[in-house]
């Protein structure tokens, strides 16, 4: 949950972004029986944003199809494979990408989203303009995706 | 007369025990689920609704889109 309110401040941070966030809750641990509260929703109070509740997480699902029929398009070679569940994930898409057949590459994305953050906020900046206020270094290389299998 | 004490402990516990995780499932099953003001209604997102999904990201293409999934506990 610190992922979602580092987002949040991000977002609070920069008002004249335009941007628009998806944000997805999903069921992934056993405590996540239910789509999340209010309170809980709370945690993404911009406008910009939109909120989804996939129970049987069909983005994830759809997402790790599409890199795996194309592992080399999204840079992901050997790092996912059908029981991946993508969650804790950040992804930013340009302006003019579109998501067509298969899911679009991104142009940064990052898991856990908490360690991202940074990351998160460099993607969002226009391009030629310098970052402000940034503590440590940056963190604009893609990591793996959030993943998380059943033990077996 | 010792016994009894015990028994009833556990029981009492035991009781506790039940209360609470029915009052906390409830709470999970029937809790209010607004989104903040600005926003639309929290949207179900399934394999009929993926392509209404894809659209509204397509629909949002003239700006830079951030896509988050989150488990929400």
């Amino acid at each position: 949950m610190r992922g979602a309110s580092a987002v949040q401040e991000i977002l609070t941070a920069r008002p004249e972004l335009a941007v628009r966030v998806f944000v997805v809750w999903e069921p992934v641990i056993p405590t996540d029986v239910a789509p999340p509260t209010s309170k809980t929703l709370a945690r993404f109070h911009d406008r910009r944003a939109r909120q989804y509740w996939d129970r049987d997480r069909a983005l994830s699902a759809d997402v790790v199809r599409s890199i795996l029929a194309a592992p080399d398009r999204y840079g992901l070679r050997d790092q996912v494979d059908a029981d991946t569940i993508v969650w804790d994930t950040v992804a930013v898409f340009p302006a003019g990408a579109r998501w067509e057949n298969e899911f679009p590459v991104p142009s940064f994305y990052g898991f856990p989203v908490v360690q991202s953050s940074q990351g998160l906020a460099a993607a969002l900046q226009p391009p030629g303009t310098a970052m402000l206020a940034i503590d440590g270094p940056l963190r604009l290389e893609a990591t793996s995706w959030g993943r998380w299998k059943p033990s077996s | 007369m010792r016994l009894r004490k015990v028994v009833l402990i556990v029981a009492g516990a035991l009781l506790f025990v039940a209360a609470t995780a029915g009052a906390g499932l409830a709470w999970l099953r029937y809790a209010p689920r607004r989104t903040p003001p600005g926003q639309p209604a929290l949207s179900r997102l399934d394999a009929a609704t993926l392509g209404t999904f894809r659209d509204a990201f397509n629909d949002a293409a003239e700006e830079t889109r951030v896509l988050l999934l989150f488990s929400p506990t």
